[in-house]
């Protein structure tokens, strides 16, 4: 797509005035892995996330949720890990949210941020729990790694010893 | 004075109200979604909005237009649930990066980072603003049915998406 006509059609969408069918031709521009003209790279991250959005993807989660209570002009990286028998799960978030949450007659409710429960409301300790939480994980993770090598040579005997018996069964 | 329960005969249920309900569903979920933000809360109220949608047609309710009522209904349902006390509103975490996985997460964080930035943006915006952009941009309905949905005009409706729109422009400009 020419530059110009680009440019063009970017004006008429943050201008409202775009029909569904030009505004797929846009979709289709910054469709994610294609080359991007530099002056509208800032843009991608945008169709990215309506493409993401509506294919249900920026809304899955693994494991772990935060619960957001109270809303600021906060930056906070929260950490939240769950162990299972398989495997660790890390999830990293970066919020930044508008104080005011209000819009014409409308009143947005109050929103707090907590890890766990605990209310968070710095980001010095959110970087604390992020580093405690990242250490900890890393201490789990090397646990379960020995121990997966341990079970796995145990494996390794009984199988072996299974052989065994199976030889001496066969020469009864 | 004892109530009965109401059965809906779900075998004759209206056809094209049922045809909305199957083509709509994760619609609704998408919507709801964006604005409870938690995936469990958004089923639940979908749920609920697609059984008083099969109530009202089996008590002879005229719903002439089943998709946009549908949008409607589950839009009001969310947002008193928003507005209940005590709410609290989940802010669902993208998919964890297993330590064992062998992604850098430096690398990962990278790539999810600026799509992350324009949905915490997209999620800082008040409602209206908020449901606009996602009933137009990520769900891709027409300006009438938007303005059905949200009960305003369609002149409305452009200008609160064009303001939508120019916020995260603005966002994106200031954040390069």
């Amino acid at each position: 797509m020419r530059k110009s006509r680009l440019r063009r059609l970017l004006e008429l969408y943050f201008d409202g005035e775009t029909d569904l069918r030009q505004e797929r031709l846009l979709r289709g521009y910054f469709a994610e892995g294609k080359e991007v003209d530099p002056e509208f790279e800032k843009y991608r991250a945008l169709f990215t996330y309506c493409d993401l959005e509506a294919d249900g993807a920026c809304g899955d989660a693994d494991e772990a949720e935060m619960q957001v209570k109270r809303c600021r002009h906060t930056v906070i990286w929260a950490v939240s890990a769950s162990m299972t028998a398989a495997a660790a799960v890390l999830c990293g978030l970066v919020l930044l949210v508008d104080g005011t949450g209000k819009a014409a007659g409308v009143m947005e409710p109050g929103i707090e941020y907590t890890i766990d429960g605990v209310a968070v409301n710095d980001d010095a300790l959110a970087l604390d729990m992020l580093d405690s939480e990242l250490s900890r994980i890393g201490t789990v993770s090397e646990a379960m790694r020995r121990n997966s090598d341990r079970v796995s040579a145990m494996l390794c005997k009984a199988g072996n010893a299974l052989d065994d018996m199976d030889r001496k069964l066969k020469i009864k | 004075m004892s109530q009965k329960p109401t059965l809906i005969r779900l075998g004759n249920m209206n056809p094209e109200f049922a045809s909305a309900v199957e083509g709509s569903r994760r619609r609704l979920h998408v919507l709801v979604r964006n604005i409870v933000g938690d995936d469990a809360l958004a089923e639940d109220i979908v749920q609920d909005t697609i059984l008083i949608g099969l109530q009202a047609v089996s008590e002879g309710n005229n719903v002439s237009c089943p998709e946009a009522w549908l949008m409607r209904v589950a839009r009001n349902r969310a947002l008193d649930t928003v507005r209940s006390a005590g709410f609290s509103r989940s802010v669902a975490l993208e998919a964890a990066w297993r330590q064992d996985s062998g992604v850098n997460l430096e690398t990962m964080v990278g790539m999810k980072d600026r799509v992350r930035q324009v949905k915490e943006v997209v999620y800082s915006l008040p409602e209206s603003q908020r449901t606009v952009f996602i009933l137009r941009d990520v769900l891709e309905y027409d300006m009438k049915d938007i303005a059905e949905i949200l009960g305003m005009g369609e002149a409305n409706v452009r200008q609160l998406l064009s303001r939508t729109r120019k916020k995260i422009r603005e966002y994106l400009i200031n954040n390069e």
